[in-house]
This record gives structure tokens, C-alpha cells and sequence, in this order.
């Protein structure tokens, strides 16, 4: 009898141990073991199949990628990095203002709104291949619906996909379309939880929608406005699928972004290099961690 | 009570996962002898490969087995990147051609030289182009099951309206669309994707001047000549001083618009045969040989059975997948069905391939030509890609800016994986 009280005291007293335990086993497969394991092949000139031909390089590969301005892979560095930031500061405004406005929109409760709700909400089911392709049949240039509307109107074919600056703004389009749904259902709930009386107070004082929106919706907001902010901007600059699939990377490897060079890097060629990509890699990493800390700072001084 | 639950539970999810490990072999007898084989026929392709699969294991019921796996190419190949290297890949698969050298290279792939002697198939029973190109380092990695050419789609029915020929070269193609340009119909010549597959068109087109894509001994591209020159620039002058085709077409608005009877001609692969019979468009096929140059060439692909390296060489498995690919190659008419133009010269000479409607006409298999064979095509040729479509897309592109700029990619590329 005893023996069993002692098992159920150890494993009361380990209960948060135990809950976390499951969570904490794949976490650290998936995220932990492969963080480090990432860090230590930076440090190296890896190869993947003749680990014997492995050779501890120190910080060469970031000296290269970084500084080494003739490299090859310093050139995809700098163009994959700037594509990628050209769509992070694109997109997160609109990926963030735009569930907003819709957010907003919902919660005024108009007829139907549970309809446009899920309707909104949809695209976000979609994976990222029929994404694209759904997008595709709508801008391509000579079959597409876009151009054959546009083409009713008098408009000569837009080559949407084919040439700057129509290939970002469809890129952009596209993903607001996909992730709209994420984002404002967060707005709506955390709408939800902004007492009315706030808003009855500022009528009594005369105050107009616009003034409303600003003190009291917003700042009534700001936890989950930070955390939108943050969670869209790292997702926009893990951007792949997108110009992976939609424009190749194209025109003129203007859409090309960091992860597409990185996986051509790591897997690619004669000879793949999982050293560089993954030095490039953890540069876009810490650029992250700063810009997320950064958001945070700036959007809790604002509210 | 509630103990010996979640004790059965546990033991439950421990079995479970044990199960997912092994590959599902507990079940099968002593003497048979069960293979596994990936392949990456994920379109109709696919179900025909299944249904071949199903037929071999009926005829071999009790001694040889063949569990199959499809998985799409991209994944396929990264898959095999981290799985053969821990001795759990499959025991053989389907790969492209052009990716063999790499893998060998790599020490991820076993050559078959001491077990083709063992079976029937030899030099004789194929394309001899093909068969040769599955040798790297004078070792023999892949056996072909295909060759997938590019050729010429064309409309029957606006063909026949405008009483024109199937045209042969580059001068016989301009003047065709002239008269079968027709904008007031909406009706196109012969619209060319600038994206997939404009660089399979420049490879051909490069061929076709007797050019080179690299070279074998530096690895370094070579391309940047004046053969080059001139096979990217037919394509360019095709769109832009010929309007053969409409400006910035896309992947796939070829296709579309051949689909739609918009369009005269449609170069593509083989392997859109069956999408094109889909349409409904009356077609017919021609061979490309000499539709850009002088010299007859054909851009082919190919795909080959290999085998992943094994944890341990095991002879049963290695006898069981030789019965298997020889089955399979002398069963490729079923496979041309599906799509593709089996490399295996008795099926090509058979009456039943001959009476295939689109097949024996769809490129003339003497002058298929493969890309180099070499583990830094990839480093080499790939550069140019991106600029064969700006070529393709812009009226003014400057054709030999162009080619430098990939050549000095491409050389990089190679110093780099060669580690000079």
C-alpha cells in the first residue's frame, strides 16, 4: 500500500513535469536539437554524405556570405536578403491594416456578417500550392481572368507575374488573400474585450469615429497588435512559396528571396554546401530577433 | 482499472510507432523476397506504374514482392538526401537522368555493373543514347525505363483551314505563321512560355547549332559562343521580330492556349501527351530536330531505375529487383500508354508501339540528345535559366550581356563546388 502512495506522491509532485514533458520531447526534436545542430554546421565547411570530409572553418562562412563582396555566394546573400526585405516591408503593413479594417467591419455586426466572417476566413485553409495556383489562372498574362476582364474594359494584357513592379504587388496580393483570415479572427476576439462603455463615454464627449478608433480601439488593442505585428513580420521573412512557385524567382531574380537561395545553397548542385546556407540562415535569424525586439519597444512606447 | 489503461495505452502508442519503423515486412514468409521502390509518378503516369507493380507481384506471388511508394520529385530527392545516407533508403527507385551523376558522385547510389550481365538486358535492347548515359565514372548507375523527348503539338484542324505544312526549320516555322497569326480570331502561331520550359527550347536550340551546353574536363559553362548566341537568339527573334508567339507568356499559358484551339503549335513534352488528348484538340505530333538549327538534335529527358546505396548488400533483394526491372522494361508499352517513349528498342520496333497514334511520330529518337552527363551540370547550366526567360521576355534584351552574365555565375558556381 505504501509503495503505491509514494508513486502517486511522485507523480503529483512532478505533475507540471510530466503535462510539459510531451510537448517538450517534440519541441526539442524539431526545434531545439536542429537550432543547435544548425549552429555547429555553420561553423564548418559540412558535407552531408562524407563526414569524414568535414572541416571546422570557425566564422569563415559568415566572413564570406558577409564580407567577401567578389563571392558568389555573398552576391545571392545580399540580392536574397534585399528581395526578401522588399517584401517584408511590402507586405506587413497591408497583412496587418487590412484584417484590421475587416475586423472592424465584422464587429459592427452588419446582416450576414457571420457569413463574410467565414468566407474571410477560408483561403486560410489553403495550402500554399493551391494557393498559387488558383492565383496563377487569375494573373496570367494571356489566359488569365484579370486580363481578360481588364481586356473588356480597353486595357492592354498586364504582364502580372512577368515583370516588376507587378510581380511584388500580385505576390502581395496574393498572401494578404491567404492570410487575411489568421489575423482578424485575433482582432475580432480581442475587439470583443474592449468594454462599450469606453464608448459610450466618448460620444457623451463628442469625440468622432476617427478619434474613437484612435484612443480607445487601438490602444485597447495593443497586446494583440504587438503580437500580430511580430508573428506577421517573422512569417513574412520566412516568405518561400509564394515566388517559389509563382514567379520562379523572377523577373531578372528580383522575387528571389533568402530561403530560395538557402535551399538551392544547402541541397543544390555538385557540390552542396549546408555550411553557407545555414550561416546565411542564421543571419536572417538574428536580423529577426532584433527587428522583432525592436517592434515590441516601438508599439508599447506608442500605446 | 484506470492504471492498466493508460499502461495499455502506452504500450499501444510504443507498438504503433515500432510498426511505422519497419517497413511492414513482419508479415511475409521465409522465402519471399519484398523490395521496396520509390517512384515519382504523381500524374496518370503513376497509376499505370501501380497497376504494373500489381501485375508483377501476381505473377511472382510467393517469391518476389514490390511495396511501392509515390512521392512528388522535389520531396523524392530530398528525401533521399537524408535517408540513404543512414542505410534507410528504398531498394530501388526511379530517377532523372540528369540528377544521376550527382547521386553516384555522392556515394548514394550502387552501381549495377556485376548484375546486368545477370539478366537479359544488355546494349542491344536499348536507345543507344540512353543506355550510354547512364554511366558516370565508367560505372553503370541507372537502367532506363524512358525517354521523354520534346517535340511539336500541332492543331490539325488550323492546319488544314490554312492548307499549311508542319514545318521543319526555323524559316519553313516564320513562314507558317505568318499566315496562321491571326489576331482577329484571337488565334496564336506558336506561343512560347518564357519560364518552363523556355530552357528544355534553348538546350534544343543550342544542340541544334552545335553547341555545348559545358564543358567535361573544367566544368565551366559553354555556352557563352557564338553557337549559344545564336540558339538564344532564334528564340528571341521568334517572339519579338516574328511574333510567332504573344509577349510574356507564363508556365502553362502555352499549354492553355493550345488547349483551347487558340493556338497552331505547342512545344512541350511527351510526358502533356495525355493532357492534350484531354482537351479534345484534333492533334498531331512532329519532330523538333531541326526547328531552331542546322544540326538535328532533341532535348530528351530520361527516367532510370537505380539503387540507393543499402545499409548491407543483400543478394536476394538485388536478384529481386533485376526481375523487376526487367519485367517492367519489357512491359514499357504499357508504359508509352501512359505517356512516354520507352527505352527499350524492342517495344519501339513493335507493330503495337508503331500503331500508337502520337508516339513514332513525336521525335525521331536517332538524334535524341541528352544534357551532360556530369554531377556539376546543375552548377554549371542552371544560371543560364533565368536569363533564357529575360531573353524570352524582353523586346530589347541584349542577348550577349546576358550569356556573360550567366558564364561568370556558372564559372563561380563550378570553382565553388570543385573548391578551387
Amino acid at each position: 500500500m505504501s509503495t503505491k502512495r509514494s508513486v502517486t506522491d511522485v507523480l503529483k509532485k512532478n505533475a507540471g513535469a510530466l503535462f510539459v514533458a510531451p510537448h517538450f520531447l517534440i519541441f526539442a526534436t524539431f526545434f531545439i536539437i536542429p537550432f543547435f545542430y544548425g549552429l555547429v554546421i555553420s561553423l564548418y565547411d559540412w558535407h552531408m554524405f562524407f563526414p569524414e570530409m568535414r572541416e571546422f572553418v570557425g566564422f569563415a562562412n559568415f566572413r564570406r556570405i558577409l564580407f567577401e563582396t567578389d563571392h558568389i555566394y555573398h552576391e545571392y546573400f545580399i540580392n536574397g536578403l534585399k528581395n526578401t526585405f522588399t517584401f517584408v516591408i511590402l507586405s506587413v503593413p497591408f497583412l496587418v491594416a487590412i484584417p484590421l479594417m475587416f475586423a472592424i467591419l465584422i464587429n459592427v455586426e452588419p446582416k450576414g456578417y457571420k457569413v463574410f466572417r467565414g468566407i474571410f476566413f477560408l483561403p486560410s485553409l489553403l495550402s500554399i500550392t493551391t494557393l498559387v495556383l488558383i492565383w496563377r489562372w487569375v494573373l496570367n498574362t494571356n489566359v488569365g481572368i484579370l486580363n481578360l476582364t481588364l481586356s473588356e474594359v480597353g486595357f492592354d494584357n498586364i504582364p502580372w507575374l512577368a515583370e516588376q513592379p507587378f510581380a511584388w504587388t500580385s505576390l502581395i496580393v496574393m498572401t494578404i488573400w491567404w492570410t487575411i483570415g489568421g489575423n482578424m479572427v485575433i482582432f475580432t476576439a480581442s475587439l470583443k474585450e474592449i468594454p462599450q462603455s469606453l464608448y459610450e463615454a466618448a460620444e457623451v464627449d463628442g469625440a468622432n469615429i476617427v478619434q474613437k478608433f484612435f484612443s480607445i480601439t487601438l490602444p485597447g488593442m495593443r497586446n494583440q497588435l504587438v503580437y500580430i505585428t511580430i508573428m506577421t513580420t517573422l512569417a513574412s521573412f520566412n516568405v518561400f512559396g509564394q515566388p517559389q512557385l509563382a514567379t520562379g524567382g523572377g523577373p531578372s531574380e528580383s522575387t528571389k528571396v533568402l530561403m530560395m537561395y538557402i535551399r538551392e545553397i544547402a541541397f543544390g548542385g555538385g557540390r552542396p554546401n549546408p555550411g553557407i546556407a545555414t550561416a546565411m540562415a542564421i543571419c536572417l535569424g538574428v536580423i529577426m530577433i532584433f527587428i522583432s525586439v525592436f517592434q515590441s519597444r516601438v508599439i508599447k512606447r506608442l500605446g | 482499472m484506470k492504471r492498466w489503461m493508460i499502461v495499455s495505452l502506452v504500450l499501444l502508442s510504443v507498438l504503433t510507432l515500432t510498426a511505422c519503423n519497419d517497413n511492414g515486412n513482419d508479415n511475409d514468409d521465409d522465402y519471399l523476397v519484398t523490395i521496396t521502390f520509390w517512384n515519382i509518378f504523381t500524374g496518370p503516369d503513376g497509376q499505370e506504374m501501380v497497376n504494373m507493380i500489381d501485375d508483377f507481384n501476381a505473377e511472382n506471388e510467393g517469391v518476389y514482392r514490390v511495396n511501392t511508394q509515390t512521392i512528388p520529385a522535389n520531396d523524392f530527392y530530398d528525401k533521399l538526401n537524408t535517408v540513404v545516407p543512414q542505410g534507410q533508403g528504398p531498394d530501388v527507385a526511379i530517377m532523372h537522368l540528369d540528377r544521376i551523376a550527382r547521386y553516384a558522385q555522392l556515394g548514394l547510389l550502387t552501381s549495377f555493373d556485376d548484375l546486368v550481365e545477370d539478366i537479359e538486358l544488355n546494349e542491344e535492347d536499348y536507345i543507344s543514347a540512353v543506355w550510354d548515359a547512364g554511366i558516370y565514372d565508367s560505372k553503370r548507375y541507372g537502367i532506363p525505363l524512358d525517354v521523354h523527348p520534346i517535340g511539336l503539338y500541332y492543331n490539325k484542324d488550323i492546319l488544314d483551314e490554312y492548307d499549311v505544312e508542319v514545318p521543319t526549320t526555323t524559316a519553313e516555322l516564320i513562314a507558317a505563321c505568318d499566315i496562321l497569326n491571326d489576331p482577329s480570331i484571337d488565334q496564336w502561331c506558336l506561343p512560347l512560355s518564357n519560364v518552363w520550359p523556355s530552357q528544355l527550347l534553348f538546350q534544343a536550340s543550342l544542340f541544334q547549332h552545335d553547341g555545348q551546353d559545358m564543358f567535361t574536363d573544367t566544368m565551366y559553362p559553354a555556352y557563352n559562343t557564338q553557337e549559344g548566341y545564336d540558339a538564344l537568339n532564334v528564340l528571341h527573334e521568334l517572339i519579338y521580330t516574328h511574333g510567332v508567339s504573344p509577349e510574356n507568356v507564363t508556365v502553362d499559358e502555352d499549354l492553355a492556349i493550345f488547349r483551347q484551339g487558340r493556338a497552331a503549335f505547342h512545344i512541350n513534352g511527351i510526358w502533356m501527351l495525355n493532357g492534350i488528348i484531354d482537351s479534345g484538340v484534333n492533334f498531331g505530333t512532329a519532330s523538333i530536330e531541326t526547328l531552331f538549327g542546322d544540326t538535328p538534335a532533341i532535348w530528351a529527358g530520361s527516367h532510370n531505375f537505380v539503387m540507393p546505396r543499402p545499409a548491407k548488400v543483400n543478394e536476394d533483394k538485388q536478384e529481386a529487383i533485376m526481375a523487376f526491372i526487367s519485367y517492367v522494361s519489357e512491359n514499357s508499352l504499357r508504359w508509352a500508354n501512359a505517356g512516354q517513349i520507352p527505352a527499350n528498342l524492342t517495344v519501339l520496333e513493335s507493330q503495337e508501339y508503331l500503331d500508337l497514334p502520337y508516339h513514332s511520330t513525336f521525335a525521331n529518337v536517332d538524334h535524341i540528345v541528352f544534357p551532360t552527363i556530369s554531377p556539376y551540370f546543375q552548377d554549371s547550366f542552371e544560371p543560364v535559366f533565368s536569363r533564357v526567360t529575360e531573353a524570352m521576355s524582353m523586346g530589347n534584351a541584349d542577348i550577349q550581356a546576358l550569356l556573360d552574365e550567366a558564364e561568370t555565375e556558372g564559372q563561380q558556381r563550378v570553382d565553388e563546388a570543385l573548391g578551387n
